[in-house]
């Protein structure tokens, strides 16, 4: 098939995702793929509506095993790979499965790259003099921050999948393929881990 | 802690969800968004395909004008060719000269790779075309001769900045395959020089080593956007196999 054929099988299949999509009046999510086509045939703003999607959940995903200046720039590598092949992206799998497995790649590099492995730094963010803060919720930011330690101290592999797994919609199969991992091994790293956080919260709470 | 006995701890997985609200700063996102923008511009895939050789192309052209124009000036002034000629010369050979430099780099003809002599600075606004040719030339033969078997370095600059890029492509090298292929091959003993740096964002496929095996050469094989890249070393020199789709 020609390039320009492609295009226009392309378009004629996103005009029919758009005329079946639930509630046109626009308030309905519109599917990731139908973003990329759209974008692709010139829709700037479809672009926006991916970003706004996912930036935050891939964002969180590399700030929780590195630090914030080294997240940033897997964050930025990775929107930047993703551009260079989405021309080439074909709706195998899901979008939200193609953007975390470049992420993921990219952060296994800088890994590589940087032996000095930076461990996420626990948010414990004190109350301001004068400023009295309710007792729960001071509780809580310490359970949180202590949580953000232990995911630190987690092993790369099972931290890897239990972020994956909070962050992302991704299916089981879809983290195994995206960590070269079979599905039982997946479920194995999100069971130990889940146990060593249990574990190491409860140490604390002691 | 938690003292209210109706009210039990949150599980690892609640806590989290319940303050996952993070984002990246706002000059992230608009750098990535404007990024997006440039990349839908008319003609901006095309220049980012062919940018970094109509780059190298630019630079070449600029050298060798100022070359020229350098060896025009200094010409006599009753030279017994005629001007039209003597360029003409020049730049045949000059081209010859570009060829034999190109042929000779060890890493010339494979996409993404990174040279040995790509991180030497060079300014054309600061040295002169004469100079610049020369710096590249010499770059690369010392990069050549670096990587020939048995041979020993010159000791110059260039020389100890090629062997550094070397030694930091061996550095990633051993990071990115299996221990047993570093144990038992490299590219030096076929003499192809050290193994080329893989391109960032490229993942090494551990294990392959039917290839040397049955050829007794040394190969990589390497995966990035989702295809498989291979390495060879034949006839001296690393070559890059045409790409495969996936097929896993």
């Amino acid at each position: 098939m020609s390039a320009s054929t492609s295009n226009v099988t392309e378009l004629a299949s996103y005009r029919r995702a758009e005329a079946t999509e639930p509630g046109s009046d626009g308030a309905a999510e519109i599917e990731d793929d139908t973003l990329v086509l759209r974008y692709r045939a010139g829709d700037q703003a479809a672009f926006t509506q991916l970003y706004e999607r996912y930036k935050g959940p891939l964002y969180r995903y590399f700030l929780r095993q590195t630090g914030e200046a080294q997240a940033q720039d897997c964050f930025q590598e990775t929107w930047a790979k993703l551009l260079d092949t989405l021309e080439r992206y074909h709706a195998r799998g899901t979008f939200q499965a193609y953007l975390f497995r470049i992420g993921h790649n990219v952060l296994m590099d800088h890994f590589r790259r940087d032996r000095r492995f930076t461990q996420p730094l626990p948010e414990l963010e004190e109350p301001a003099s004068g400023q009295v803060e309710a007792g729960e919720a001071l509780d809580e930011k310490r359970r949180l921050a202590r949580l953000y330690e232990q995911i630190g101290k987690l092993p790369l592999a099972q931290r890897s999948a239990w972020l994956l797994q909070q962050e992302s919609e991704l299916s089981l199969q879809e983290i195994a393929d995206l960590t070269n991992a079979t599905v039982e091994a997946v479920k194995s790293r999100l069971r130990y881990a889940k146990n060593k956080l249990q574990a190491g919260m409860a140490r604390h709470e002691r | 802690m938690n003292d209210d006995p109706k009210q039990p701890a949150l599980t690892p997985e609640e806590l989290y969800a319940r303050h996952n609200q993070q984002a990246p700063p706002a000059e992230l996102d608009s750098a990535i968004l404007q990024l997006a923008a440039q990349r839908h511009a008319p003609g901006g895939r095309r220049w980012r395909r062919w940018g970094s050789s109509a780059a190298a192309i630019a630079m070449l052209a600029i050298a060798i004008g100022v070359f020229q124009q350098t060896q025009f000036d200094d010409m006599p002034a009753m030279h017994s060719v005629a001007p039209d000629t003597a360029v003409d010369m020049q730049l045949t050979e000059q081209r010859e000269t570009t060829r034999r430099d190109t042929v000779a780099s060890p890493t010339a003809n494979i996409p993404g790779m990174t040279d040995f002599v790509a991180g030497k600075e060079v300014s054309p606004a600061q040295e002169s075309a004469a100079e610049l040719l020369e710096v590249v030339t010499q770059a690369t033969w010392d990069a050549a001769a670096n990587s020939a078997p048995n041979a020993q370095p010159a000791p110059t600059e260039l020389a100890a900045e090629a062997e550094a890029s070397a030694a930091a492509a061996r550095l990633q090298r051993s990071a990115l395959k299996p221990s047993s292929f570093k144990a038992t091959h490299s590219g030096d003993e076929a003499g192809c020089g050290a193994i080329p740096e893989l391109p960032a964002g490229a993942t090494a496929v551990t294990g392959e080593t039917e290839g040397i095996e049955q050829t007794g050469q040394p190969q990589i094989r390497y995966r990035l956007d989702d295809r498989t890249y291979t390495l060879r070393c034949e006839s001296r020199r690393w070559q890059l196999d045409d790409q495969k789709p996936e097929t896993r």
